[in-house]
């Protein structure tokens, strides 16, 4: 049996090589939970790996150099690699275990176990390396509890490596861990024992070769120090563009909800409203204490309570993106009008965690559409009550003009005989004649106005339109104007099919459809047809083209004029049929536009939306935001 | 008999005296009331009590325009078909106003007939003409 001993200055080294891997590796593991954004992770459980098991091997090389046989002592350098590629393999396997299994206590369990016996087995394999003259035996329940400690110390690196934040937590873990891989070490010696079949004759070799198993572990020592200090420089890089990052996204984040003029606000999966919400108090006046838990739904309107907690009821079944409109009593105690938009953000395991949400203020706009919407019924009213207040006197003028016939036939009667008796009667004749005209055309023109006002206020009720056969129908009924003028209609087949009100959209064709064979050129074969094209998903373009006769371009605008005609008035008419279109097609949120050359043809773009828009526009998706 | 008084609500001169006109052409020599506003006809309908006791045991007859200048008619119509002593006189809504809608609410107030004055004469004084000869068969009972 060989007295052995311990260099106390490379023991000191060689522990403080332990607590420093320690906290590479804690610092570089903490990057393998990183958030996403950060990059691959990958690379951080390679560097974690190198990190752990070169520097627990490094310690564990040194502690072999610390320990002094007193005898010549060689390594066998193929045995000493093995035991280095152990080390990182095991920490390797053992950190992707836990980043592909996730972080439950059960995968960490794992993961340490396969760590620790990683380690027990570098470490032995590195004892098989020493190559000295003499017997290497081991006492074996010391063995059992240098492995009991191996695995203890990895599963303890692997959980604080996963659940510890903050620096001083960190250097505290690097400690405890360090120490116990040393002592895991020294245990491992401590099982050891060396026997030599003569001793002596190597003592003065012995010397040199403590002097030279010295450098070697400084040499060893120094390299460690340098590639663990590059992965700490690595890493603290790394935290800098990542916390910069957190930064410009918070900056970027903050100037959102400036720019949508929102106030932001967050809840608990719940709804329940936690912690500091500056928006919502900023708003509503309400402390902390008033909006804490549900309390928020006290400043909401009563009428819209119930309602927001249905709609909000439906939105977290479905996982959907909450989007309402309620009202909120201001800090001034008015009713606000707003916008609500709420995305719920998911944690790991895709459970709701919390919902951000932002309030927009809609109240002008709100404010704006009713005061529009009450200005185009005022105008609407107005229209029907000046036409039928118009009428009122066209009775009389008509009735008494008609009186004044019934007179007239008296008055000849009473002036026969007499010589201007026929001039007299030519000029009441004269002059009865064209006040009835002047009448008639003034009811026609009331009550085109009436049509259209009537219009204004018709309820529409959408259905699906197959168009092609819609306008195959609307083109038949005008078969007889057709065939009469030698014109051809053709109705592309493909037409697509949009939702509209069958009645309103009839009118815009059929009013189109007989405009364009209408004023067809009689010196060409008419030719008119119907086209439709997409324009972005959710309108489509129908194009009423013809070679008719054309209308000057300065005429464009006023051919939807009411009561205006354009070109040669040679047709009958009284100019409402494209104001009437006009006003339908705006009705329902469409445009009409008109392409025309004087002498070649007309084209008419109706561009219609495939549905009526609906208020809510509901998003399939929850707002894929993963958290940590 | 008792003779049936033709109460005739209508603001517009000329049209009360066109109707008038036409009706006489049709024969009805019955007693016209005119009145030119809703706040007269109501004092004559209603007595200056506003009870109505003061149309009780009347035969009447009301030709009512809906535009009038100080209330509109169907005010009148509800308060008429709203009284025990009036609701059975005969109501003849004679108005400019074609709206459907229009049309419906006097008829659900319980208006008898709904007649839109034509503006062309001939329509006019041929749509008069027949609403006197329509009167002329008519009955009309005696207010309770």
């Amino acid at each position: 049996m060989v007295h052995t001993g311990y260099n106390p200055a490379l023991v000191a080294l060689s522990i403080g090589l332990s607590i420093f891997a320690s906290y590479t590796a804690l610092d570089l593991g903490s990057r393998i939970r990183g958030p996403v954004a950060a990059g691959p992770r990958w690379p951080w459980i390679t560097g974690a790996a190198l990190a752990m098991g070169g520097g627990i091997w490094s310690m564990h090389f040194v502690g072999m150099l610390a320990f002094e046989t007193g005898m010549p002592t060689t390594y066998d350098i193929g045995l000493t690699l093995l035991s280095l590629a152990i080390a990182v393999a095991a920490t390797g396997a053992g950190f992707l275990w836990v980043e592909r299994t996730g972080e439950g206590l059960g995968s960490i369990l794992v993961a340490g176990v396969l760590m620790g016996l990683g380690v027990a087995g570098m470490h032995y394999t590195g004892m098989a390396a020493l190559r000295i003259p003499g017997d290497l035996s081991y006492n074996r329940p010391m063995v059992a509890l240098s492995v009991a400690i191996a695995v203890t110390a990895a599963t303890a690196a692997l959980w604080l490596s996963f659940h510890q934040h903050g620096v001083w937590q960190k250097l505290v873990a690097a400690c405890v861990m360090g120490v116990a891989v040393a002592g895991m070490h020294y245990t491992g010696m401590a099982a050891a024992t060396i026997t030599v079949d003569e001793g002596g004759p190597h003592a003065a070799h012995a010397m040199t070769s403590v002097q030279g198993q010295q450098n070697l572990a400084l040499y060893v020592a120094g390299a460690t120090f340098l590639i663990l200090f590059l992965a700490i420089l690595a890493s603290s890089l790394d935290q800098q563009r990542v916390q910069r990052e957190l930064l410009a996204s918070e900056a970027r984040f903050r100037a959102a909800v400036q720019a949508v003029r929102g106030v932001l606000w967050t809840n608990d999966a719940e709804g329940r409203m936690l912690g500091d919400q500056p928006g919502w108090s900023a708003i509503t006046g309400q402390t902390r204490a008033e909006y804490q838990g549900y309390g928020w739904a006290d400043a909401v309107h009563p009428d819209d309570v119930q309602a927001s907690i249905e709609s909000w009821n439906a939105t977290v079944r479905a996982r959907q993106t909450y989007v309402h409109e309620h009202r909120v009593r201001s800090r001034d105690g008015s009713w606000r009008h707003f916008a609500i938009r709420a995305i719920p953000v998911l944690d790991a395991r895709g459970a709701i965690r919390e919902w951000v949400g932002v309030h927009t203020d809609i109240t002008e706009q709100r404010q704006a559409e009713a005061d529009l919407r009450e200005s185009n019924e005022e105008i609407q009213r107005y229209a029907y009550i000046v036409s039928h207040d118009l009428r009122a006197p066209l009775v009389n003028v008509m009735g008494f003009t008609s009186e004044l016939e019934a007179t007239r036939t008296e008055i000849q009667a009473a002036l026969r005989g007499h010589p201007e008796a026929e001039r007299l009667d030519g000029d009441l004749a004269e002059a009865l004649g064209f006040i009835k005209a002047a009448v008639n055309r003034m009811e026609g023109l009331i009550a085109a106005i009436l049509k259209l006002s009537r219009e204004g206020r018709r309820q529409f009720s959408p259905e699906r339109l197959d168009m092609t056969n819609l306008l195959r129908d609307v083109a038949d009924a005008q078969r007889h104007q057709t065939e009469a003028t030698g014109a051809t209609v053709t109705i592309a087949p493909d037409l697509p099919t949009i939702v509209a009100d069958r009645v309103a959209v009839e009118q815009v064709f059929g009013n189109l459809l007989d405009n364009a064979v209408k004023y067809l050129d009689p010196g060409r074969p008419g030719r008119v047809t119907v086209t439709a094209t997409a324009v972005g998903d959710r309108r489509v373009c129908f194009s009423v083209a013809d070679n008719g006769r054309g209308i000057a371009a300065r005429d464009h605008a006023r051919v939807f004029e009411l009561f205006r005609r354009s070109g040669l008035q040679d047709r009958p008419g009284d100019g409402i049929g494209l104001a009437h279109v006009k006003a339908l097609v705006r009705s329902f949120g469409g445009r009409i536009e008109v392409r025309s050359e004087l002498g070649v043809g007309t084209t008419f773009d109706v561009t219609l939306p495939r549905a009526p828009a609906t208020a809510v526009q509901i998003d399939p998706e929850p707002a894929p935001i993963a958290a940590e | 008999m008792h003779p049936v008084s033709i109460v005739m609500i209508e603001d517009d001169e000329g049209h009360a005296r066109l109707i008038e006109r036409n009706i006489r052409r049709a024969g009805v020599n019955n007693e016209i009331v005119p009145f030119r506003n809703g706040t007269s006809a109501l004092d004559y309908l209603f007595g200056a009590d506003g009870t109505g006791e003061a149309s009780a045991r009347r035969h009447l007859l009301i030709l009512l325009d809906l535009n009038l200048p100080d209330m509109t008619g169907l005010d009148i119509l509800e308060k008429v078909k709203a009284n025990p002593h009036t609701r059975r006189s005969p109501v003849v809504v004679l108005t400019t106003t074609d709206d459907s809608r229009e049309i419906q609410r006097c008829y659900d107030l319980g208006a008898n007939v709904y007649i839109t004055k034509p503006v062309s004469y001939d329509g006019f004084a041929n749509a008069i003409r027949q609403l006197g000869l329509f009167f002329s068969v008519m009955q009309v009972p005696q207010n309770p």
